[in-house]
C-alpha cells in the first residue's frame, strides 16, 4: 500500500522534476562554440539490478537480480545468438542420439575459470547433480526432470531414500575431460535450452564447498566477468575475466551494479547519469516520453512474456468450469486494445494468444477479439447451460494487493458489467497470500503473469497449461492438448516441433481456459554512449544477456 | 539504582521471550511460505527445500530449534549428515539462515546492515533533538511571535507529511534536479554526504514532534513559580531559560524521545528502501512479504530489545534530569 | 537586638558622617538605618509608591488590579499590606520590582522611587541588577517556588555569584552561611540537596535565604506562611523579623492576616479592590480602625473569648468586579453604613487621628456619621 503511495507522490511531483531536469538539462548543454574535452571512456557499465541478489550460488539461483549477475559471471554449455537461436557455449558441439535420448557435449578447449583452474567435464557432472540432488534443495532442479533418474530423484526423500545410490544412476557422465553426456529418460528435443540456463553451469567441487563461495574473494566464475565487489545491499563490481575463452573477450572492463530499490530513486540515478541503462516504472512512461531528451533514449522492444486472468475450472461446479461458453463471453467482452492504452499506460501489445511473438511457435492469429455482441450471446448461451440467471452469478475476481492491478481489474469489471450488467467482486491479497489461496482454492477470475525461462512453446505451453503443471492454478487439463506436447516434445527440430506445438495452442485456446491479456514489452532508456547493447525478448533486465561485449562510446560526464 | 537497573534489564528477557512465541506463531499461521513464486517450484522441490530448512517439522518443533538446543560449538549454517541446515539457535547467537538470501546466514545479514541502520537513527535522533528543541524554545520564548508560527508551521508540515512524501522530495529535489547528492550513494562509509538526505528525511517527523512537545513544555515552564523566583533573583534572560526553565521543560519531553528513537531506529525503512541505504531497516518490511522467516524473527527481536533498552534508557535519564525520581 | 558580626564591624565612622544631604548612598543608607532602626524608626524614605496603577489588559477587558496606589516605606520599617485575596496586594509588590506577568499585565502609570531611583524609568537590565540585589522575594508557596531539578546551594548562591561577584567558592560558602542562619542544620552538606527533600517549612527557609542572599534593602514578603503550617508558621515569621532586623532590611510583609500584620509591622495598607482603603501606623489602625472595612477585617478574627458555638463572621458580600469599577465606593455594596453619598463618588484618603493615618471613608471624615 505505501509503495502505492509513494508512486502517487511521484506522480505528483512530476511535474516539479519535469520543470527542474528541464532546467539542468539546458546548464548541462554544452555552448554550440565550446569544445567539450572528451577523454577515450572508461569501458566501465553502470546497471541497476533492484536490489541484493538472493544468491549468486548459479544453482540455487531463480530470480531475476541474480540472475542479472550471473548471466555474465558464468557460461552455460549452448548459449543464444542475438537472435535467440542456440549456439555453442562452453560446448563446441553436440549430437543427439537417433533415439534422441542421449546428447554428447564436446567441450572447446582450454577453457579456464577465473581462477585459472580448467574447466573439465566432470565439473558438469558435479554442477547438475547438485542441482538435482533433494539435499541442496534447488528451486530449479525440476528441469533436470527429463534426465535419467531425475525424476526420482526429484521425488525422493533424503531422510528415506540412498540419495548417493540415486545420484550414482543420473544419467550424466564424463567419459573424459572435454565430453559430457547427458542420458534422457525420453527424448525431448529442447533440452539443448536446458544447457542454457545458468544453474546448469560447470562448478568446482572445491570451490561450492568453500565457506562463504558466493563472497567475491571466493567467487570462481566460468563467464566472461568475474566477481571483484560484493558490497551487500550496496553494489557489486565484475571485471573482465581475463582467463575466459570461450567467445571473444569481453569489451568492458568492468561492470558496476547497484542496488537501488525505489523504482524512482533508479530512474532519478539514471537521470544524473549514475546509471549507463534506466528503468522506467510505469508512472513516469509518460513524462518519459514526452520529455525531449530522454524520450530519444528510449529503447522499446518485446519481452517474453504473458499477462493473464485465469478461470477457475478446480471446483466442478464453479460457472467456469461447466460452461465453455461463460469463458468465451467473458473473454470475448474484454477491449484489450483499449485495455493497453487505458490500463497499461500504452506500453506492451495485445496478447491473441498463449505463446508471445517472438517466439518459436508464435501464431499470428487473433483468437477471440473483441466482440460485444457475441459476448452477450454467449452469456445467455452459457446461462441457460446452467439454467441459472444473471443474478445468480456471484464472482470474484482475485490479484495480489501490491504492484498496480487495481486498475487493470476495474477496467476488466467495467466492461463486464458494462456487456453483461453483471459486478465481479475484486478481492486482493498479499503475495503469499495470494499465491498460496490460488494453489489451494482459486478465485473464479485470478491474475497472474509468465516469463520464459527460455526462448521455446514447451516453456509456455508444457510448463504453464499441462494437466501436470504446477503452474497450472486454475486446473485446465485437456489430454488432447498433453498427447500434442508430449509428441512435440520428442521431435528432434523445431521445425517438426512448430506445427504441433500450434495445435496444442489451438486447441488450449478454443478452450478458453485463460483470458491471455498482454505480451511484455520492454521500456527501457539506454544513455547514448552505450554501444553494442544486444536486447533480446529473453532479457528480463535489457541486455544482460551479452553485457560484456558492450562498449563505451567517449561523452562527457 | 544498580539492582534496579538489573532487575530492569532481566525483564528484557521474558519480553523477548513473549515477542518471539507471538511472532513466530503469527509467521507461520500467515499463509504462503517463503518457497511461494508466481512460477511455482515443483511440489517435490518445495518438499526439498523444507526438509533443508526443518520447515517439515511442528511448528513448535521449529521454535524450539529457532530458540537453540544449546549447541555453543556449533556455528551457523552447518549441516547434519542428511545435509540439512542446523544451526546453534538464538541461545548459542545464531540467528539461522535466512530463506531469501541464500548464501548468508541472518547473523550475516544483520552484521552487515545494523551499524548503518543504527548509525542512520542515531544520526537523525541527534538532528532532531539538536533542531527540535531549540526551535520549540524559540516558538515558546516569542509566544504568538513570527518564530512561533514560523517554527509551528514547520512542525505541522513536518507531522503531517510522511516519511515517505519526504524522502522523494527531497530526493527528488536535491538529488536529480539540482544534481548536489547523488541518488544511489556507493560510499556509505568513507562519503559523509551520502548520510545527508535520508538522515534529513528520517528526522522531519521527530523535529516537528520534538519541537511541538518542547513548545508546550516551555510555554507551561514560564508559567512556574520557580521561573518566577529565578526572574527575582536578577537572573538574566538567558540563564532564567538555559538554567531553569529547559531541563524542567525537557522532562515531559524525554519521555516521548524513547519512542522517538525507537521508530528512529526501526521506522528508517521507507527511507533505507529509497535512497537505497544499505541497513537493515528495509528487511524490517521486505521479509515478511518474502516470508524470511529467519529474518522475521531476528528484526522482530532486534527491535523487540531496541525499544525496550530505549524505554530504560529514556528512565534512566528521566531521573537523571528530574531529581525527585529515584528508582530503587 | 544583636548586631551580627558583620554589622558590628561596620565603621561607626559612617554614622558620624553622616551627611545631611537627602540623597543617600545606597550601601551607607542601608548600614544607617540598620543602625538606627530602633531609635528612629523613620529617618529616611527608602521608597516612594505615587499613584501606582497596573491593570490586566484581557479579553473580557481591563482589570484595575492596582489603581492609584501610593505608599511610602522608610529604610529598615516593615509594612504590612493586608486584605482579602484579589485586594491588589501581590501585585502591588510584583509592580515594585516590575515583575508582573507580562502579557497580560502592565503598570500603566505612576511612580516608584527606590532608594532614589525611578525604578519604572529602568531599563530592564538595570531593573535586573535591582531585583535579587537591592530588592529580595519570598513568595507564597514554597512548595513550588523552587526549582525542583536544581540543588539548593545552587540557587542560592545564584544571585550572590551573579550581584556580587562571588567566584564559586566564595559563593557557596556565602549559601551555606546563609543557610545556617536560616535555621538548616548541617548546611553544608544539605547544599546539594534538591527542593523535594525539604520540608515545606525548610523551603521556605531556603527562600528565605534566596531573597536575602545579597542583602537586599527591601525585602518583599508575599504571603511566605500563608502555605505552611501553623506551628511552623511562627518560626518563618520569627525568621524573617529577627533577620529583617539583624541586617537592617525594610520589608514588605504582604497577608491577609491581620495577626501576623499586627505582631510584625510597624505600619500597614490595608487594601481593597486595588486601592488603599486605610493606611497607619499598626497600633493606629488596629486600635482606632477608621475605615469599615478594617473593621469588617477585624472581626472576622476568631477570639478566645467567643463562645464556642458563635459562628465565624465574616464580612458579606464579595469584592467588586475590577473589570469595570463603577464611581461609588469600592466598599460600599458590602458597607453597612452605606449613604447614598457613597453610592455617587469615591472618597479620598484623608488623615485620620494618628501618624500617617489615612482612611478612605465618608462616614469617619470629620463630621461624618459614622462615630
Amino acid at each position: 500500500m505505501w509503495f502505492k503511495r509513494v508512486m502517487g507522490a511521484m506522480v505528483a511531483l512530476t511535474v516539479v522534476l519535469a520543470a527542474c531536469t528541464a532546467d539542468t538539462g539546458t546548464s548541462q548543454e554544452p555552448s554550440g562554440s565550446s569544445t567539450p574535452s572528451v577523454a577515450p571512456a572508461e569501458q566501465v557499465l553502470r546497471v541497476d539490478i533492484g536490489g541484493e541478489p538472493p544468491t549468486l550460488d548459479p544453482t540455487a539461483a531463480t530470480d531475476s537480480a541474480s540472475i542479472q549477475v550471473l548471466r555474465s559471471l558464468t557460461y552455460p554449455l549452448a548459449y543464444f545468438d542475438e537472435d535467440l537461436n542456440i549456439v555453442p557455449g562452453l560446448a563446441e558441439s553436440w549430437d543427439v542420439s537417433e533415439d534422441g535420448q542421449t546428447i554428447t557435449f564436446h567441450l572447446k578447449s582450454d577453457l579456464k575459470y577465473s581462477n585459472g583452474d580448467p574447466i573439465v567435464a566432470g565439473d558438469f557432472v558435479y554442477s547438475w547433480k547438485r542441482l538435482i540432488d533433494p539435499r541442496t534443495a534447488a528451486g530449479y532442479s525440476y528441469v533436470m526432470a527429463d534426465v535419467v533418474g531425475g525424476s526420482e530423484l526429484l521425488g525422493a526423500d533424503p531422510e528415506v531414500d540412498d540419495i548417493d545410490a540415486m545420484l550414482d544412476a543420473f544419467g550424466v557422465s564424463a567419459p573424459d575431460d572435454s565430453t559430457f553426456v547427458v542420458s534422457l529418460a525420453h527424448a525431448a528435443s529442447y533440452f539443448v535450452y536446458i544447457a542454457t540456463l545458468w544453474v546448469t553451469v560447470p562448478l568446482q567441487e572445491s570451490w561450492t564447498s568453500t565457506e562463504g563461495f558466493t563472497e567475491a574473494e571466493n567467487y570462481v566464475s566460468s563467464g566472461p566477468m568475474k566477481l571483484t565487489t560484493w558490497e551487500h545491499n550496496a553494489q557489486i563490481v565484475l571485471e573482465a575475466n581475463e582467463n575466459w575463452s570461450a567467445g571473444p573477450a569481453p569489451t568492458l572492463e568492468r561492470i558496476e551494479m547497484a542496488m537501488i530499490a525505489d523504482p524512482a530513486a533508479s530512474l532519478g540515478a539514471y537521470e544524473t547519469d549514475d546509471l549507463d541503462i534506466g528503468s522506467v516504472p510505469s508512472q513516469d512512461v509518460a513524462r518519459v516520453q514526452e520529455d525531449p531528451e530522454l524520450s530519444q533514449e528510449v529503447l522499446q522492444g518485446t519481452v517474453l512474456s504473458i499477462y493473464y486472468f485465469g478461470f477457475d475450472l478446480k471446483d466442478p461446479n464453479g460457472p467456469f468450469a461447466q460452461s465453455l461458453n461463460l469463458r468465451k463471453a467473458f473473454t470475448e467482452a474484454i477491449d484489450r486494445e483499449t485495455m493497453i492504452t487505458v490500463a497499461f499506460g500504452g506500453i506492451g501489445t495485445v496478447a491473441y494468444s498463449l505463446v508471445p511473438p517472438g517466439m518459436p511457435g508464435y501464431q499470428d492469429t487473433k483468437f477471440w477479439e473483441y466482440n460485444l455482441e457475441q459476448a452477450q450471446a454467449d452469456f445467455a448461451a452459457g446461462l441457460s447451460e446452467l439454467g441459472i440467471t444473471a443474478a445468480d452469478l456471484h464472482l470474484q475476481i482475485g490479484f495480489n494487493a501490491d504492484s498496480n492491478h487495481e486498475n487493470k481489474v476495474e477496467f476488466m469489471q467495467g466492461q463486464w458489467s458494462t456487456a453483461f450488467g453483471v459486478t465481479v467482486e475484486p478481492v486482493s491479497l498479499e503475495w503469499g497470500a495470494y499465491l498460496s489461496r490460488l494453489s489451494e482454492d482459486p478465485f473464479d477470475i485470478f491474475r497472474l503473469g509468465w516469463g520464459a525461462d527460455y526462448p521455446h512453446p514447451n516453456n509456455f505451453l508444457t510448463d504453464l497449461i499441462s494437466c501436470s503443471s504446477g503452474n497450472n492454478n486454475g486446473g485446465y487439463c485437456n489430454e488432447e492438448v498433453d498427447a500434442l506436447l508430449a509428441e512435440a516434445a520428442v521431435k528432434a527440430t523445431l521445425d517438426e516441433q512448430v506445427p504441433l506445438y500450434n495445435q496444442a495452442q489451438e486447441q488450449v485456446m478454443a478452450d478458453a481456459p485463460i483470458i491471455t491479456i498482454r505480451n511484455g514489452a520492454r521500456f527501457t532508456l539506454i544513455k547514448p554512449w552505450v554501444q553494442n547493447l544486444v536486447p533480446t525478448s529473453q532479457d528480463s533486465s535489457t541486455g544482460e544477456l551479452f553485457y560484456s561485449w558492450i562498449t563505451i562510446a567517449p561523452h562527457e560526464m | 539504582m544498580g539492582a534496579y537497573l538489573i532487575r530492569r534489564v532481566l525483564w528484557i528477557i521474558p519480553v523477548l521471550f513473549v515477542v518471539s512465541i507471538i511472532t513466530f506463531s503469527l509467521m507461520h499461521a500467515v499463509p504462503g511460505g517463503p518457497w511461494s513464486k508466481e512460477k511455482k517450484l515443483p511440489p517435490s522441490v518445495i518438499e526439498h527445500l523444507d526438509q533443508k530448512y526443518n520447515l517439515d517439522e511442528p511448528v513448535f518443533i521449529q521454535y524450539l530449534n529457532w530458540v537453540g538446543p544449546l549447541q555453543f560449538d556449533e556455528g551457523a549454517l552447518q549441516r547434519d549428515e542428511a545435509d540439512n541446515l542446523v544451526f546453534g539457535g538464538l541461545l548459542a547467537g545464531d540467528l539461522g539462515p535466512s530463506y531469501k538470501y541464500l548464501d548468508r546466514s541472518v547473523n550475516d545479514i544483520v552484521a552487515d546492515g545494523i551499524w548503518v541502520t543504527v548509525q542512520l537513527g542515531l544520526m537523525s535522533f541527534i538532528l532532531s533533538v539538536i533542531v527540535g528543541i531549540p526551535l520549540g524554545v524559540i516558538a515558546a520564548l516569542r509566544h504568538n511571535g513570527i518564530p512561533d508560527y514560523a517554527a509551528t508551521f514547520v512542525s505541522i508540515i513536518g507531522i503531517a507529511t510522511p516519511t515517505f512524501v519526504a524522502s522523494i522530495l527531497l530526493l527528488v529535489v536535491f538529488s536529480i534536479a539540482l544534481g548536489w547528492f547523488q541518488p544511489n550513494s556507493l560510499d556509505w562509509r568513507t562519503d559523509p554526504s551520502s548520510w545527508v538526505l535520508p538522515v534529513i528525511a528520517l528526522s522531519l517527523f521527530p523535529i516537528a514532534q520534538i519541537a511541538r512537545y518542547t513548545r508546550a513544555s516551555m510555554l507551561e515552564v514560564t508559567r512556574r513559580d520557580y521561573v518566577r523566583t529565578a526572574h527575582s533573583k536578577g537572573v538574566k534572560e538567558g540563564s532564567v531559560v538555559v538554567v531553569h526553565m529547559i531541563r524542567n521543560a525537557l522532562i515531559p519531553v524525554v519521555t516521548i524521545l524513547g519512542p522517538l528513537l525507537a521508530f528512529l531506529i526501526t521506522g528508517s525503512f521507507i527511507t533505507e528502501f529509497i535512497f537505497s541505504v544499505p541497513g537493515i531497516g528495509r528487511y524490517y518490511v521486505t521479509s515478511i512479504g518474502q516470508r524470511d522467516y529467519g529474518v522475521i524473527m531476528a528484526m522482530t527481536m532486534l527491535y523487540a530489545a531496541a525499544i525496550a533498552i530505549m524505554n530504560l534508557v529514556v528512565d534512566v535519564l528521566y531521573a537523571y534530569i528530574d531529581p525527585r525520581i529515584r528508582y530503587s | 537586638m544583636t548586631l551580627s558580626e558583620e554589622s558590628a564591624q561596620a565603621p561607626s565612622v559612617v554614622v558620624e558622617d553622616l551627611p545631611d544631604s537627602v540623597e543617600v548612598a545606597t550601601e551607607e543608607g542601608r548600614r544607617m538605618a540598620a543602625q538606627l532602626h530602633d531609635k528612629q524608626p523613620h529617618a529616611k524614605r527608602l521608597l516612594e509608591v505615587r499613584n501606582l496603577t497596573t491593570q490586566f489588559f484581557t479579553r473580557e477587558g481591563v482589570v484595575h488590579a492596582v489603581d492609584e496606589v501610593s505608599f511610602d516605606l522608610d529604610y529598615g520599617e516593615t509594612l504590612g499590606l493586608v486584605g482579602e485575596s484579589g485586594c491588589g496586594k501581590s501585585v502591588t509588590a510584583l509592580s515594585l520590582v516590575r515583575l508582573v506577568p507580562s502579557p497580560p499585565g502592565r503598570i500603566v502609570s505612576g511612580q516608584i522611587i527606590f532608594d532614589g531611583v525611578d525604578i519604572l524609568k529602568l531599563s530592564n537590565a538595570e531593573m535586573r541588577l535591582m531585583r535579587g540585589k537591592k530588592i529580595g522575594f519570598i513568595f507564597q508557596d514554597p512548595m513550588t517556588s523552587l526549582n525542583p531539578t536544581l540543588p539548593i546551594g545552587f540557587q542560592i548562591s545564584e544571585s550572590a555569584k551573579l550581584h556580587l561577584n562571588l567566584s564559586r567558592r566564595a559563593a557557596d560558602d556565602r549559601a551555606v552561611e546563609l543557610l545556617s542562619k536560616v535555621g538548616i542544620p548541617r548546611a553544608r552538606d544539605r547544599m546539594k540537596d534538591y527542593p523535594h527533600q525539604f520540608s515545606g517549612g525548610m523551603r521556605q527557609r531556603v527562600m528565605i535565604a534566596i531573597a536575602l542572599a545579597c542583602d537586599p534593602m527591601l525585602l518583599l514578603a508575599d504571603e511566605p506562611t500563608t502555605a505552611l503550617d501553623v506551628t511552623i508558621q511562627a518560626q518563618i515569621l520569627d525568621l524573617i523579623r529577627s533577620l529583617s532586623e539583624e541586617f537592617g532590611t525594610a520589608v514588605i510583609l504582604i497577608t491577609h492576616d491581620l495577626g501576623i500584620a499586627a505582631g510584625m509591622c510597624h505600619r500597614v495598607n490595608v487594601m481593597y479592590a486595588g486601592r488603599i482603603a486605610e493606611t497607619g501606623l499598626v497600633d493606629d489602625v488596629f486600635e482606632h480602625a477608621r475605615h469599615p472595612y478594617s473593621w469588617g477585617l477585624m472581626d472576622s478574627l476568631p477570639r478566645l473569648t467567643d463562645a464556642r458555638s458563635a459562628r465565624l463572621r465574616t464580612i458579606e458580600g464579595l469584592p467588586p468586579d475590577l473589570l469595570d469599577p463603577g464611581p461609588e465606593c469600592r466598599f460600599s455594596p458590602r458597607c453597612h453604613y452605606v449613604t447614598d453619598r457613597c453610592r455617587t463618588a469615591e472618597p479620598e484618603l484623608s488623615s485620620r487621628e494618628g501618624e500617617g493615618h489615612l482612611a478612605r471613608c465618608f462616614g469617619t471624615e470629620p463630621g461624618g456619621w459614622i462615630a
